[in-house]
């Protein structure tokens, strides 16, 4: 196993990883357990590891993408909704992010990956694994929503 | 773009991740890793085990190891606050009812959302429903139902409760249940992470021969709990308050929630 590999990756992209999540689920006892899953498949994943770092980022948010569609599915089924999280609702929250979190989900990972990250539409078309013009309409749809919110918050 | 390009930077790069989190998260990898490494072995040393027992001693009887079903599996940590935590996970059922009963599809629960008797539930979906003398109500509401092909594949109901019971003691507001059927693609089971100060009890029902999770989340003034139970394929939780004026000592209160565990029956 190559854990040192593992932890020099770990330590160096999981930042990345995590504001990415973030950014989708907007809460952190979540982005705390995509992420916790996202890092254990690569731990078991040895062909990943000895990619270069851009490589294996892209990897990652793969995989972190996929991870939060899972969620979406056991959110639909969970009966405790509102027990989790209790402590991080006291968090002050930035408007953009209160922006983000009255637009559609659909539509925050690739404004994310856009705008924070720099990827390109092509890229971001890779890594979610969606065509480039469901990307286009993604980002068009989504950032005229979120400049609505952000105006709206900022009255 | 510039804009919006630099709002995501300066708030984004205002969320930080402390190293107590990282240790953390990096320890639950190689723990988890670890314990599937080992869970491999001993899967492994235990079929092994047992193939040569059914060989030198033929069928084992094993009536005297019986035991009940533990259909939740939880652990318990301490937060980065230094706070207890537990979190917990259920098996997934998947229940067997009458997949073309005439329930119509739901997908919002709303106050409009169709009510019907317990009994005639039972019998459409060719189920049994746990009842209790706490909930008195024979009514519960349909929340939610999805159908795959005509199927049904998922369907959740409430208690129709809100009435005080046994003498303002016990009241029961918001329980629920439900269930997945094989048509259901999604995962299923409860997931509870008592995040904070919530404080988790697991009891072990006899009538239901099943352990049940009870989770405290009283605030200020009231005694307030979530039960989760998973009976014979079908997940509920029971949200309850108890009387503080009239229940005061934590023995009565623990009498009264498990009472009101004990009198869950068909």
């Amino acid at each position: 196993m190559e854990t040192s590999r593992f932890d020099e990756v770990y330590k160096s992209l999981f930042k990345d990883v995590f504001r990415l999540v973030y950014s989708y689920v907007l809460n952190i006892s979540d982005t705390e357990d995509i992420l916790q899953k996202t890092f254990y498949k690569l731990y078991k994943n040895k062909k990943i590891l000895k990619l270069s770092d851009i490589e294996i980022k892209k990897w990652l948010f793969r995989v972190s993408i996929n991870e939060t569609k899972d969620l979406k599915k056991l959110l639909k089924y969970r009966i405790h909704e509102g027990l989790d999280n209790i402590e991080y609702k006291t968090k002050e929250s930035v408007s953009l992010i209160n922006a983000l979190s009255k637009i559609k989900k659909e539509y925050r990972i690739p404004l994310y990956l856009y705008y924070y990250e720099g990827y390109k539409v092509s890229e971001i078309a890779k890594i979610m694994k969606k065509s480039e013009s469901n990307i286009k309409v993604r980002l068009h749809r989504g950032r005229e929503l979120l400049k609505t919110e952000w105006r709206d918050l900022n009255e | 773009m510039s804009k919006i390009s630099d709002e995501f930077k300066k708030e984004f790069n205002q969320i930080e991740v402390d190293n107590s989190t990282l240790d953390k998260i990096e320890n639950n990898i190689y723990h988890k890793y670890n314990s599937y490494k080992r869970r491999k072995k001993i899967v492994v040393t235990v079929v092994s085990l047992f193939l040569v027992a059914i060989v030198s001693t033929g069928i084992v009887y094993a009536d005297d190891i019986k035991n009940y079903v533990r259909t939740f599996k939880f652990k318990e940590y301490i937060k980065d606050n230094g706070k207890k935590g537990v979190y917990g996970k259920s098996e997934c059922f998947k229940k067997v009812i009458n997949y073309d009963a005439p329930l119509d599809e739901v997908d919002t629960e709303t106050d409009y959302n169709k009510n019907y008797k317990i009994k005639d539930i039972e019998d459409m979906l060719n189920i049994k429903i746990l009842k209790s003398k706490y909930l008195e109500t024979e009514e519960i509401k349909q929340l939610k139902t999805y159908k795959i092909n005509n199927k049904i594949s998922y369907t959740m109901f409430s208690y129709n409760t809100g009435k005080n019971n046994n003498n303002n003691i016990i009241r029961s507001r918001m329980s629920k249940f439900y269930f997945v059927t094989k048509y259901s693609s999604g995962e299923c089971g409860i997931e509870f992470n008592s995040s904070g100060s919530l404080k988790a009890t697991e009891y072990y029902v006899k009538n239901l021969d099943t352990n049940a999770y009870i989770f405290n989340f009283s605030k200020g003034f009231s005694w307030d709990y979530i039960i989760f139970v998973i009976y014979d394929g079908i997940n509920y939780s029971f949200v309850i308050s108890i009387n503080p004026i009239k229940v005061n000592t934590d023995e009565l209160q623990e009498y009264y929630l498990h009472d009101f565990l004990e009198s869950l029956h068909y």
